[in-house]
This record gives C-alpha cells, structure tokens and sequence, in this order.
C-alpha cells in the first residue's frame, strides 16, 4: 500500500504528538502537568482495553474494577515484599488474566446481558472481600518513597496507553478483529459461519483484562499510599465504559478523546466542586447513548461531511 | 433461640429487600428495562420522606403515600426525557442502552445528591423505632414487622391489580409480546409510561422505609444490588416470586451472618446470585410465566 497524503499527514500529526509527549516533561518541569497526564494516560489505557471486550466483541463487562483492583494488588504486594519492579509490573497483568480465568470464564458462557450482570456481581464481591481481608492503607516502605521519582512512571503510563492502543489498533485490523466485530454483531450468524464466538470472547477478555491489571500495577506504582479497596471501588466500572461510548463506542481514537475530556472535565472542577464534573459528564453520556450512538468522534466526521461534497473513502468507521 | 432471633431478622431484611426489587422487576419484567439507577431514585425517595419527617414531622410509613405520588411523577418525567427514547431499540439492545443510560443516572443522581445534602448519613427517629415485642426472648421490632405487613400487602395488590383489572392485563399482554398487544389495539406508549411510572413509584415506598435505616447519597448502588439479585433468584418477569426470593435471601443472608459474621453480609446473596445465573437462569421459582 502507498501511503497517500492523507496517511503522511496523520502520520506525522501523531509523530508531532509523540514527540511533544516524550520531550515535554524533559524540557519543562511542569509536575502539575505530568501529574495530569499521567492520570489521562491510566484513563486510556483501561478505556481502551475496555473497548477491546466492550466494544469491539460486544461483552459488555460492568466489572473492570476487579480486573483492575487485582492487578494494583499484586503489583503492590509483589513490589513491596522485595521484587524488583519489572517483576511486579506484569505481576498485575496476569494477576487479572488469572482472575479472568477462573471467574471470568464461566460467566463468558452467561449470553447477552448475564455476562454484564455476572461480571458487576464479581466486582462488588471483589469489593467486599477486599475490604475485609485488607482493612487498612497500602504504604510503600520508606526508601520507596524516597526514591520517588515523577519522570520514569510518566513514561511507563505513556507507553502503556500507547501499546494498548497499538495493541487494538492490530488487533482491530486482523482476522481476529474481523471475528470479533462479527460475534457481536450477530453470534449466531457468525457461529452459523464458522466463527468460534466462544474462542474469540476468550481472547478478547484476556487482553482487555491483561491490559486493565497492567493500569491497576500502574496506579499501585504511582500512588504512594492508598487504602487497598480504593482500586476496587465501583467507580473503576463506570468510568472506563463511559469515557468509552462519550468519545466513541467501538473506535481507536474513541477512548482517547473521551478520557482527554473527561480528565480535563475533572481537572476543571477539582478544586472547586469535584462532584459537577462527574454529573456534567454522566449528563452527556446519557445523552450519547441516546442520540449519539457513535460517541463524540463521530460528529468530525458528521462535520466534515456537512462541509465537504462526500468523497468515497469516508470509511464506514463511524456507522456503528 | 439464638438462631431463631437471626432469622427473624432476616425475614425482616427479606422483605425490605421484596420492597426494594419489585420496581426493579416491574421495569424489567415489562419493559426490558434494567434500571440499574432504581436503588438511586429509592435513595432520592428516602431523602424526600427524610427531610418530610425533619422539616413537618410526618411520620415515615404516612410519607409513602406522599412520595409514591412524588416518584409517580418523576418516574414519568424520567420515561418521556430518557426511556421512550430506548423503545425504539430493539429488545436485546434497549436491555443493553438501557443499563448504559442508568449507569449515567447513577453518576447524576448520587452526585447530586452530594451537591445537594452533603454525603452525611441519615435517618428519621420515630417515636416507635427501637421498640420491640417481645414473644419467649425473641424480639420482634415494629419496624420490622411493619415492613413485613407492607411487602405482603403492596405485593398482593400488585398482583391483583395485574391479574384482575382491564389495564393490568394490557400491561401483562404488553409484556408478553408488545408488537401482539399492539395490534389488539392496546396503546403500548401509554402502557409503558404507567408502568414505568409506577415502577419508580415503588421506590417510594422502599425509601420510607431506607429512611429509618440509614440514608446517604451512596446507598443506591447496595439497594439495586440487592434488586438485581432478587430478580434473577426470582426469574425474569416473574413479579409474584419477588418477595419470597427476597424472604429466601434474607434468611441466607442471616444464617451467613451467624456463621460468618457481619462483614461478609453481602457476599452470601451475590454468591447465590452467581450460582443461580450459571446454573439456573430462568430462576428458582419459575413455575409458570407470571408475567
């Protein structure tokens, strides 16, 4: 395939992007602003790997936060006993790909809306459980915290909503993607084809769980002290999902808009009224879901087709 | 008679629990609608019979009828800004937007609720709460009781009114199939306003009674927790079932209780939940379709 202008274009848009988000913080010091970005780039990496299971095959999980609570367990617990970090970061990772395993496996076999209501039971008993067994806060010992630094976990955040985003991008674009868009299209009709809908749900539900347990090592490596059910709070559930279907259900760029927004929203209102912004924000995806079903990315296209005549490679992207 | 007095009280939260689930039910069992916000608008309703009882000193049990009119009102508000717009939709996917919608509503009405009345927790002190009768050593609060007369009342109204009137059974015809029940000339847009409406209204009660427990603008999620479960114990659609799944799970509840101990209250239910789903997903009373 020749790139065509338009590919160059976007090409060296994200390239400019790239550049900016690496170079930034090492020109600047601008904690602030790498605080922010941190936590946008947490936001996208588990909208993304929602979208993956969520949008993409069509299992709506409600249950992120075990997957997530799971991983910044096992990442704390294993880094605080003594491994190193490149250890007890992708102890989160398959920390929620075991749990996906043995819980989440059996309620894959629940259709439809049973898998959503299987999967929100699994985290409110995570929820609980949790609470019980560790009561109190998480503190990283003392040279940790000493050794505290902003710079390399900013990078760890960065290049991890970026693999989960390339991750999806290929995945998206392969047989596999193909097979999982058909699933949640029509599962019969894709069975009736020979599309192994259960093969490919497992599939999908291992990389979006992996990718969520990696964003729950990530909070347990940036945040110092925290009770330990604060990453199993609901409040992992809703967010990711509605970041997802605000910026655009089913799309790359979807989950990306959507937690800029909705990072921006919070930051906005952090100091003055945190509960508006989360209002303002369930108030416009109540509205998506309605009347937007392709999320606020498919209003640029909408625009552009007002402004331009249509040319053709429009891609059907956006009639989802 | 120390196992006795558990069971009792988990008779007592069975039935609250029968109160909470039946607008869930009602909304789901007709319309396809899982409104995972109920448990907010019964937090809603429980500050209403609050700040009734604060401000006027009405009593809790008298502010029911009050707040179903109330929530009557806002259920059908609700019905025409969000939820007629789901009927278009079909089946599987207005069960999907609808949890998506009230996932959002979640967010709006509990944080609202922080905006408005701060997150301090809450309750109405009538004069007869604490009180207690006391039968050989087991005690048998008025509350409790009272909340058990209502749910067994509100349940058998509910399924007369369903069973035996004109408008109830183009409710249960809606139900059933409501392209069929269109085409026999019933006005499926009306039907579904009411039962919608009503479903909310429900909430009303469930929340007078929340009020003399404890209110808080986060105690929705526990109670539409508490829906769900007694929904699929009870099987989708089937409304008769729903108090006695709700008596079953508080009786669990209370026997976990005794073996476990508080703080795995509600793990007991959710397992039953989880098992009942995977291995049972019509539910456990499902005889006959009672819807």
């Amino acid at each position: 395939m020749i790139p065509t202008d338009a590919v160059w274009k976007k090409l060296s848009v994200a390239g400019g992007i790239a550049a900016l988000l690496i170079f930034m913080p090492m020109v600047m010091r601008a904690h602030y602003l790498v605080n922010v970005l941190s936590l946008l780039f947490l936001y996208i990496t588990i909208a993304q790997a929602w979208n993956i299971l969520g949008g993409y095959t069509g299992q709506l999980n409600v249950g992120q936060a075990a997957f997530f609570g799971i991983g910044a367990l096992a990442t704390r617990l294993t880094w605080v006993i003594g491994f190193p970090f490149y250890v007890a970061f992708p102890a989160g990772g398959i920390a929620a790909l075991f749990l996906a395993g043995v819980i989440g496996l059996p309620s894959l076999r629940l259709r439809g809306h049973y898998f959503a209501i299987g999967t929100f039971a699994l985290a409110i008993i995570a929820r609980i459980v949790i609470g019980n067994i560790f009561p109190g806060v998480a503190i990283a010992p003392g040279e940790y915290v000493a050794n505290y630094r902003l710079l390399p976990r900013y990078y760890l955040a960065l290049s991890l909503a970026f693999t989960v985003t390339l991750v999806t991008y290929l995945v998206v674009n392969s047989k596999l993607g193909l097979g999982m868009m058909t699933t949640r299209d029509d599962e019969e009709a894709a069975e009736a084809i020979g599309v192994n809908t259960f093969k490919l749900k497992v599939v999908a539900f291992a990389l979006s769980s992996f990718f969520t347990g990696l964003g729950g090592g990530f909070f347990a490596f940036y945040y110092i002290s925290y009770y330990y059910y604060v990453p199993f709070d609901l409040l992992w559930c809703f967010e990711p999902l509605l970041i997802t279907f605000v910026g655009g259900v089913a799309t790359i760029a979807g989950p990306i808009l959507g937690s800029i927004l909705f990072v921006a929203l919070k930051e906005t209102f952090a100091l003055t009224f945190g509960e508006i912004s989360v209002l303002i924000f369930g108030v416009v995806f109540i509205l998506v879901v309605l009347f937007l079903p392709g999320g606020l990315i498919s209003l640029a296209g909408k625009f552009r087709r007002l402004l331009h005549k249509p040319v053709g490679q429009e891609s059907s992207q956006d009639e989802k | 008679m120390d196992v006795a007095q558990f069971i009792i009280y988990g008779l007592i939260n069975g039935a609250l629990y029968g109160l909470v689930a039946l607008g869930l039910a009602l909304a789901f069992g007709i319309m396809g609608y899982l409104n995972v916000a109920h448990g907010d608008l019964i937090m809603l309703a429980a500050y209403g019979s609050f700040w009734l009882f604060k401000i006027w000193n009405v009593d809790p049990f008298l502010s029911i009828p009050l707040m179903m009119v109330v929530m009557f009102t806002a259920g059908a508000l609700l019905y025409v800004a969000v939820f007629s717009h789901l009927s278009k939709f079909i089946i599987l996917d207005r069960l999907k937007n609808s949890i998506l919608v009230t996932f959002g509503l979640i967010m709006v009405f509990t944080n609202m609720a922080t905006v408005l009345w701060t997150a301090d927790e809450r309750c109405t002190t009538p004069f007869y709460s604490g009180m207690v009768i006391d039968i050989g050593g087991l005690r048998l609060p008025y509350i409790g009781l009272a909340t058990i007369a209502l749910a067994i009342v509100i349940t058998l109204a509910l399924h007369l009114f369903l069973s035996k009137t004109y408008f109830g059974k183009a409710i249960r015809a809606t139900a059933q199939d409501w392209e069929a029940a269109k085409l026999m000339g019933i006005d499926v847009a009306r039907t579904y306003l009411f039962s919608f409406a009503f479903a909310v209204a429900t909430a009303g009660i469930a929340g007078a009674v929340i009020s003399m427990h404890v209110v808080s603008p986060s105690i929705g999620m526990d109670w539409t927790n508490y829906g769900l479960i007694l929904v699929i114990l009870a099987g989708v659609g089937n409304i008769n079932a729903i108090l006695p799944a709700g008596l079953l799970l508080g009786v669990v509840e209370a026997i976990s209780v005794y073996l476990a101990g508080v703080p795995y209250t509600g793990v007991a239910g959710l397992v039953m939940f989880v098992l009942v789903l995977m291995l049972r997903p019509q539910g456990l009373f499902r005889g006959r379709a009672a819807l």
